[in-house]
């Protein structure tokens, strides 16, 4: 059976890592990126089953990504966990039609249970 | 008065035949007109008058009973006079009193005559009686001598006796007649007028105000005592003309002597205030308020003036250190950066300071009389009329902060709007002072960016820590290296403390600035106890975190938020007592509330420390304390939290014996209902 395909971005490559890192040991095949624009591209060429974003990305607005994202053919049906430092952003994570929000800093298995939500 | 008498009836008094009495009428010596047959009806005043001018002359050759029946008559006459009548001796033994007399003295007039009469003179003026009559007797004259005459009932009334002397041929005083005349109420009267006038002299002298007048020719005519002793004179004799030069001023004379002369022309009272020099000590001045109103005889004629002068000196004094307490007052408000401001009741700005003009773009003289909607949008405008009206309404403070269109851009100002009051307490209007906030405004906003940055900064690096930590231990585990993964295990422990320490100093940050989020929904709450008992008791070997709960019930609330007090609860219990080994949680569903008790056997914390534990960056000081790292943070939060839940929070401690903190959350109001007796 094919890995799980999961596309995490977060623009700060220690948690790119990290999340990579936690993710692997479980199974998942990782693509990540730290880039925003880079994104939909990425979902074109890979055809992740998951999307794990940050609220905030370098230049782009997580809310933004996730509208975009959930208009375009590709990744309509895919679904998103939004995380932030911020917990007070899971309201607007919610209303750009995320699926999920896990707040900043997480705990390994919290992240783990999530994905496997969705997976 | 004026009565009929019939020609029978004059005969029967003056003791003479009817026929007689027709024959005075027929003779036209007495007017009548017919009555009856053979009478005729004569005026009362008309025989009186025939009586005076009795002219029949006296009988050259009368018999004695001639002589006897005269002086029947004319002592019948007498008596029919209503007058105290008498006649008495040359050495004032009195011969012959009337009826009339009698009747008013109530004595016979066999105890009148002679000396007796002396009885009902009032025995304070029978001295002077006789001192009078002596004298008038040596003189030869008449006399009037005003007694108090004794009634029948023993009351002494005011009359005028009055005696006219009888001479012999020879010019020697034979006899006297007289009459007492009641001058009852004529003496009343005058002795009315005289208390009166002594009542106004004694006032006029008594009064703290000077008072004088003045004849047509300036001359002055009385002065009062008060006047007087200011000028240390005795008399109104000393005081002439000159007197007020002494008193006042050459140019306040002149003015005086001015306004006397318009006053004489137009008759109308003038007033002055003017400094008197004290007569008595040169250098001392007094300020005198002057009034003086010309008088007018009712032909119209001037015939002086009436006046006074009221020393006002304290007045003035009053009215000057007013008037410096008032510029004191008007540089202060004048001075001050802050804008004061000052409406009356409806609406309109009655005093602005120059500071007033940063906003209104207009001088203070251009902002009174008019109200906010002379110069902000109506909106605006209604709001902050508005709330005047409410803080007039209810005469308490309010503080506001208030974002408004100014000259100088939009503003933010910290206004304190109070209920101005008159003497009677009663709110006459607001007054208003702001501060303009703007600059701290956004410093504040700039902190509070600050902090938002720094802690989102933080939790950055803390995130890929814990997961990268998080995944060393996970490798080891499956490694089978569980030393080294139980030190990955107390490094998560480590980065969960610095976690919560970061999200204390972003929620305080947001507390303050009024953005801290609360998402609302219904939970069982102990079920949240449970969990989070659970997780804290992770965190510990030492301690075993005991549970007493029964039943499940629903709190409406954010979960999470409730949760973070919780924690912060348990691992204060924790922290703060380090040699003991439970900590005791307690939950307890009362009428409307759940009751929570969280109690460690620790340090304990004094009583009067107790009120200062849930402000912001508090912490318990003391040797033991000092060694417990921690932000002061916690017990702040979790306050407002529960607060902000509608619960109360407070702590029961004693000095190393231990703390219990409690505190209580409204039930869900359906759960509430359920519960016995609830």
């Amino acid at each position: 059976m094919d890995k799980k395909k999961i596309l995490v971005a977060d623009d700060d490559s220690g948690i790119l890592e990290a999340i990579t890192l936690i993710l692997e040991d479980e199974g998942y095949e990782i693509a990540a990126t730290s880039d925003g624009d880079s994104i939909a591209g990425l979902c074109e060429q890979v055809h992740p089953d998951l999307l794990l974003l940050d609220i905030w990305l370098g230049g782009w607005n997580g809310k933004d990504i996730c509208r975009c994202l959930k208009s375009m053919q590709a990744t309509r049906d895919v679904p998103i966990i939004i995380f932030s430092a911020n917990r007070d952003t899971a309201i607007i994570a919610r209303e750009a039609g995320a699926n999920d929000f896990i707040e900043k800093p997480f705990d390994m298995h919290d992240l783990i249970i999530k994905v496997q939500q969705y997976l | 008065m004026v009565t009929y008498l019939t020609t029978q009836e004059i005969a029967e008094r003056l003791q003479v035949h009817v026929s007689t009495v027709r024959r005075w009428v027929r003779t036209k010596k007495l007017k009548g007109t017919p009555y009856g047959r053979s009478g005729y009806r004569i005026y009362e005043k008309d025989f009186l008058l025939f009586l005076c001018k009795r002219p029949e002359p006296p009988a050259p050759q009368r018999t004695h009973q001639e002589a006897e029946a005269e002086e029947n008559q004319w002592r019948n006459l007498i008596n029919f006079l209503p007058s105290n009548i008498w006649t008495a001796a040359a050495d004032g033994t009195m011969t012959y009193v009337s009826d009339a007399w009698c009747e008013y003295t109530g004595m016979a007039p066999a105890e009148a005559l002679g000396w007796g009469y002396i009885q009902t003179v009032h025995p304070d003026d029978q001295k002077r009686t006789e001192e009078r009559w002596l004298e008038a007797t040596q003189q030869g004259t008449g006399f009037e001598v005003i007694i108090r005459w004794r009634r029948y009932d023993g009351i002494y009334r005011w009359f005028l006796l009055q005696a006219r002397p009888v001479k012999d041929k020879h010019g020697q005083v034979s006899s006297w007649v007289g009459a007492i005349i009641d001058i009852n109420a004529q003496k009343l009267a005058e002795e009315t007028v005289r208390e009166s006038e002594e009542r106004f002299h004694a006032l006029a002298d008594d009064i703290p105000i000077f008072i004088w007048m003045s004849d047509k020719e300036g001359n002055t005519t009385y002065v009062n005592r008060s006047l007087l002793e200011y000028m240390g004179m005795s008399s109104l004799a000393e005081f002439s003309g000159k007197a007020w030069e002494k008193l006042a001023e050459p140019q306040d004379l002149q003015r005086i002597y001015e306004l006397h002369n318009h006053a004489i022309k137009t008759g109308k009272t003038y007033t002055l205030e003017a400094p008197f020099l004290n007569p008595q000590n040169d250098e001392i001045y007094k300020y005198f308020l002057l009034q003086a109103m010309p008088r007018y005889l009712a032909s119209g004629e001037f015939f002086g003036f009436i006046g006074t002068a009221v020393d006002i000196n304290n007045l003035k004094k009053t009215q000057e250190e007013l008037a410096t307490h008032t510029a004191f007052l008007r540089s202060v408000i004048e001075s001050t950066p802050d804008l004061i401001l000052m409406k009356d009741r409806s609406g309109t700005f009655v005093l602005a300071n120059q500071a007033t003009t940063r906003v209104f773009g207009k001088p203070p003289a251009e902002i009174i009389g008019h109200d906010d909607r002379a110069f902000f949008p109506p909106a605006v405008a209604r709001t902050l009329m508005e709330t005047d009206q409410r803080v007039m309404t209810t005469g308490k403070n309010e503080v506001i902060e208030e974002t408004l269109p100014t000259a100088e851009g939009e503003r933010t100002y910290l206004t304190t709007k109070s209920p101005l009051r008159n003497a009677e307490h009663e709110v006459i209007g607001l007054v208003l002072i702001s501060r303009d906030i703007t600059e701290r405004k956004d410093l504040e906003q700039q902190k509070d960016d600050f902090m938002g940055v720094v802690s989102h900064e933080l939790k950055t690096p803390v995130t890929s820590l814990k997961a990268f930590a998080q995944v060393l231990q996970n490798r080891f585990v499956k490694a089978g290296d569980e030393r080294s993964a139980e030190i990955l295990v107390k490094m998560d422990l480590q980065i969960n403390k610095l976690t919560t320490l970061i999200r204390d100093l972003l929620d305080v940050t947001k507390l303050e600035a009024g953005k801290f989020q609360y998402k609302e929904n219904s939970f069982f709450f102990e079920d949240l106890l449970r969990e989070i008992i659970e997780e804290t008791q992770r965190t510990t070997t030492k301690h075993q975190i005991l549970l007493q709960a029964s039943g499940t019930h629903q709190v409406f609330g954010d979960r999470e938020r409730i949760g973070q007090v919780l924690i912060n609860l348990l691992t204060n219990a924790i922290k703060y007592s380090p040699h003991a080994e439970h900590i005791l949680v307690t939950s307890l569903a009362e009428t409307q509330q759940m009751l929570v008790r969280v109690q460690d056997f620790g340090i304990g914390i004094p009583e009067d420390k107790h009120a200062h534990l849930f402000e912001r960056f508090y912490r318990v000081s003391g040797d033991t304390f000092d060694t417990i790292p921690g932000l002061g943070l916690g017990l702040y939060i979790s306050a407002e939290i529960i607060k902000r839940h509608g619960g109360k929070i407070w702590v029961e401690s004693e000095a190393s014996k231990g703390s219990t903190f409690c505190f209580t959350l409204p039930l869900k109001p359906a759960d509430a209902e359920n519960l016995p007796g609830g």
